[in-house]
């Protein structure tokens, strides 16, 4: 059932996206790029769900990191911490590489490299946060829909960060508590494209 | 989770302390901008003024001197009282140009420069004038007293235009460090509400901002106009320099 909502929310904010798309900056277009190619994946996962489908994640994933950080990077205004994130995405695109073809493969979940990239995201996060706070002209933060995105993401991914580098060995312990706060994680699913929806919203609201 | 709603939670008000900080900064910018533009509006009034004074000094009360000296080589009886009345608007001539002179004001208190005014007043015979000070008197910085001498005469020209008054009251209480005048008049008043704002009542609330002083206008129809002025010597914001 939650999957089914956050795949509704997840479509929501899709339709947004495509709806505005024309409207929106460079870097929220590529933000909408992102949520459509993720409501394309989750769909197609979904129904390959009785197969294998962990290489599509895996690759998935990887794009998907690199698209955040990108994003990121375009936002941050400091030069040496536009630097800092090139290094860590290129960090991160070698890593998971290495962990595709070396040490958990193609065709497992990749959950070591997946909570590097939840690890980046949040820093990226953090680094947009501390940005605004020495902003010399700041703006109400109901009106910054990277604040509203920004948000959504640290939310989920620091969550997730923890979730997925434990995940083995949650199972390991128990499978039925790795699967009650898997619920959690589709819960943290769900608001985080609730507020990437209030954050293009945004966006258009304060463009017009 | 708990560590994260808080760090965001922390984030969003340190934000938005900052942000309320800034918007009280550009409040007070704007404060300082509008104080400028009234300072500049009122020095180029001031400069009009110090311009007709000089033109009413220099060249009508030389042209009346000269009236005068023609009367005074004519010996016909009959003229007396014209060159008394000659003399009279001489003096009034010279007195009108001393009062609207900024360096005639300079060097006297509020308080010679109203009572010299109400005596002023008094001879014209228009209007009975009732002068009260109280209290002892202290001294403004000197620019804060030309702004309130020149609020006193915009309401006296208020009156002299409009009320069709028969007695002007001004009071000056001096308890320190609040200095406060009343001007009050039994003309035929306004209602405040229904009276559009005059360039005179624009002009007395934009001085009365400048020098950071409590202006208070009452009017009642068929009572009359009362104006309360109240300036804090402590708390004197501007600074004439």
């Amino acid at each position: 059932m939650l999957t089914k909502i956050y795949l509704v929310t997840l479509l929501v904010s899709s339709l947004i996206a495509l709806y505005h798309f024309k409207k929106l900056p460079g870097h929220l277009q590529l933000f909408s790029i992102l949520i459509l190619s993720t409501f394309a994946v989750e769909f197609i996962g979904y129904f390959l769900v009785r197969t294998n489908n962990a290489w599509m994640f895996n690759i998935f994933t990887v794009i998907e990191f690199v698209l955040y950080l990108s994003i990121f990077r375009h936002i941050i205004h400091s030069n040496s911490q536009k630097k800092l994130l090139l290094a860590l995405t290129i960090s991160y695109v070698v890593a998971s590489l290495a962990n595709m073809l070396f040490f958990q493969g193609f065709f497992k979940f990749n959950n070591y490299s997946y909570s590097y990239g939840c690890m980046l995201v949040c820093a990226a996060v953090v680094m947009y946060f501390f940005q605004l706070l020495h902003y010399s002209n700041p703006q109400p933060l109901t009106h910054l829909p990277m604040f509203w995105i920004g948000t959504g993401l640290l939310i989920y991914y620091a969550c997730n960060f923890f979730y997925m580098g434990l995940v083995n060995y949650l199972i390991s312990v128990s499978l039925e508590l790795a699967t009650e706060l898997f619920t959690l994680i589709a819960v943290l699913n769900i608001i985080m494209y609730s507020l990437f929806s209030a954050g293009i919203v945004c966006s258009i609201t304060q463009r017009k | 989770m708990f560590l994260l709603v808080g760090t965001i939670i922390f984030f969003v008000l340190s934000y938005q302390k900052r942000y309320l900080k800034h918007l009280h900064e550009i409040k007070e910018l704007e404060q300082v901008y509008k104080q400028e533009l009234l300072k500049s509006e009122l020095e180029i009034k001031d400069q009009t003024m110090n311009n007709l004074a000089s033109e009413i000094h220099d060249h009508i009360g030389q042209m009346l001197s000269l009236i005068k000296l023609n009367l005074s080589l004519n010996p016909a009886p009959g003229l007396s009282e014209t060159k008394e009345l000659v003399s009279q608007v001489i003096k009034d001539v010279r007195n009108l140009a001393h009062s609207m002179h900024t360096d005639g004001l300079s060097n006297k208190s509020i308080h010679t420069l109203i009572e010299t005014e109400a005596d002023r007043l008094r001879k014209t015979k228009h209007f009975a004038i009732y002068f009260e000070s109280k209290g002892k008197i202290f001294a403004l910085d000197n620019q804060t007293e030309i702004f309130l001498y020149r609020i006193f005469q915009e309401c006296i020209n208020n009156t002299m235009k409009h009320a069709h008054a028969k007695n002007i009251f001004i009071e000056l209480n001096y308890s320190l460090p609040l200095l406060s005048i009343k001007i009050s008049d039994d003309g035929q008043g306004f209602q405040s509400h229904s009276v559009e704002e005059g360039l005179g009542i624009r002009s007395i609330k934009h001085r009365a901002n400048l020098i950071g002083a409590k202006l208070h206008i009452s009017s009642e129809p068929g009572v009359g106009t009362s104006t309360y002025l109240e300036v804090d010597k402590s708390n004197q914001i501007f600074h004439g320099d």
